[in-house]
């Protein structure tokens, strides 16, 4: 089923000289993992926040074509209401914590939409319970670290249920250990909870692409590439994109471009230990 | 600089009798004593005013923080005695110290020991409206968040060779150009990205808003709350009717 469709959207900033989003044809199904990579200034930030109308309702500016979600058109729905079915999780835990403690935070959203008690109650254990931050659950927001933020601010957009979850550089102000942590809650999620799908905006490909079921590559506000991971890593695009490529990825390109390996580029350490194994 | 005086209005959880209260009786303890202390000017009953406030803040083991405040303030009690002797007379200028101090501390109680949180449930159970409620309780949450991006705009500055407290008192002023322009611009984008995330959280959805948290009076607040109208009626017949009181109450300095 299409969760989110773009039909040839374009958008332009008030008072930017060029578009920030091209022509874009999208289509987003469920039950998917979805990275979406690309370099700095690509237009990823923008092309979610079309996903959950905070283009054109909060950014205003030129549009051409039309954004829907779940058949909703962004132009005409409020991002409140879209958030119960798209949830936006930022870069920076800081600016989304609001409340002075982690069960305030996450009861947050489900208040907003008027959630009764007995089940907001059931809700907020349940997402303390899926992120593990049950030792902070009284805790204010300036006394716990980056990870543990960022793990209460997925909590929050959690217990709105929506169907979809966008993470725009979730991992960014982390260090590696406590990112590796969050990404692997990101799959944990799609396993365990009834999110439908997730996509990811993450410069830490090594860590990221192993998750990915497909992979959405973005340069100059157009979507260059689209599809399984596997196809798109191994494709020419990805190669010259200046995203961070990972080094299973580059050693393999690497013996490729010396004729001394063919085949298919292998996307995680698994299948590069496979890949290994079979060529002795 | 130092943000020392903002400690006195930082809440701090604690288990006390005082904390356990509910806002709104904490509010009307604030109001009460403000009113009282606006109301006399003889420095004997505000003196006694004052005294009957301290057993609250042992109570609510603030006895700390609520030196601190006061110590922050003793610039403006140096003005206060200056001014006012000059103008007018000691005596007035003791009462008016003694009844800033009541305001402040009976204020200070309030924010030392109302959850930011309760205080819009408070705010909501006076029928203001939910956007103001909630704003006014969100500017709490971001104190500390400012505070430290002051700190870091400040270190970042002093390692570019800016000194902050060089020269006389215009310069002085002066000198804070280099941090409030920073500290405006960084504030205003991190209200944007705020706004941008509480949309993303459905806020405003709905009217019909539900609260995971509610507020409720107790038999120890209807209690206080006798006490403190009882109180204040006695200080409005008092007042009223001075000649119930001795006389030496109503000494004063002889300048």
């Amino acid at each position: 089923m299409n969760l989110i469709k773009f039909e040839d959207f374009s958008f332009k900033y008030d008072q930017a000289q060029d578009f920030v989003l091209k022509d874009i044809k999208l289509n987003i199904e469920s039950g998917k993992f979805i990275l979406l990579c690309g370099i700095t200034g690509s237009g990823k930030t923008s092309l979610v926040r079309a996903m959950n109308g905070l283009i054109p309702q909060f950014y205003h500016g030129e549009i051409k074509g039309d954004v829907f979600v779940k058949g909703k058109n962004t132009k005409n729905v409020p991002t409140s209401t879209l958030s119960r079915d798209v949830g936006l999780v930022f870069q920076n835990p800081e600016n989304q914590l609001i409340a002075m403690n982690v069960e305030r935070e996450i009861a947050f959203g489900p208040e907003n939409i008027g959630i009764p008690w007995d089940e907001m109650d059931s809700r907020i254990k349940e997402c303390i319970k899926i992120t593990d931050i049950e030792h902070l659950r009284k805790k204010a927001p300036f006394e716990i670290s980056g990870g543990e933020q960022q793990r209460v601010a997925i909590a929050s957009i959690l217990a709105l249920q929506p169907e979809i979850i966008i993470f725009d550089e979730p991992t960014s102000l982390l260090d590696p250990k406590s990112a590796i942590q969050i990404l692997n809650l990101l799959k944990k999620i799609l396993l365990e909870k009834k999110i439908s799908t997730i996509i990811v905006i993450e410069h830490r490909l090594d860590i990221v692409l192993p998750l990915a079921d497909e992979v959405i590559l973005i340069d100059k506000g157009r979507i260059i590439e689209h599809g399984e991971a596997h196809y798109v890593i191994n494709g020419e695009k990805f190669l010259n994109s200046g995203v961070n490529i990972p080094k299973c990825v580059s050693v393999f390109q690497k013996l490729m471009n010396q004729n001394i390996f063919i085949g298919k580029l292998p996307i995680s350490i698994e299948e590069t230990k496979n890949l290994i194994n079979s060529i002795k | 600089m130092s943000f020392e005086f903002m400690e006195a209005f930082k809440f701090i959880q604690k288990k006390t009798i005082i904390h356990s209260l509910d806002p709104r009786t904490k509010l009307l303890l604030a109001t009460i004593y403000s009113i009282l202390a606006i109301m006399f000017e003889e420095i004997f009953i505000l003196f006694f005013i004052f005294l009957s406030f301290f057993p609250f803040i042992i109570a609510g083991q603030l006895f700390k923080k609520w030196i601190k405040s006061i110590r922050g303030m003793t610039f403006l009690f140096l003005l206060l005695i200056i001014f006012n002797t000059l103008f007018s007379t000691f005596s007035k200028s003791i009462s008016m110290i003694l009844r800033i101090m009541i305001m402040v501390s009976s204020f200070s109680l309030f924010f030392l020991t109302v959850h930011p949180d309760d205080l819009m449930l408070s705010l909501l159970s006076l029928k203001v409206p939910y956007n103001i409620a909630f704003s006014f309780s969100l500017s709490f949450r971001f104190v500390p968040t400012i505070a430290i991006e002051a700190q870091n705009i400040i270190d970042a500055q002093k390692s570019r060779g800016y000194e902050m407290e060089q020269g006389g008192l215009i310069s002085q002023a002066k000198n804070l150009i280099p941090l409030l322009i920073p500290l405006i611009v960084c504030s205003m984008k991190r209200a944007f990205h705020i706004a941008e995330s509480l949309d993303s959280r459905a806020f405003g959805s709905t009217k019909n808003r539900t609260y995971y948290y509610s507020i409720s009076f107790t038999k120890k607040d209807w209690l206080l709350t006798v006490i403190l109208i009882a109180f204040f009626i006695f200080g409005i017949i008092v007042k009223l009717f001075p000649d119930l009181l001795p006389n030496w109450l109503f000494w004063r300095f002889p300048v």
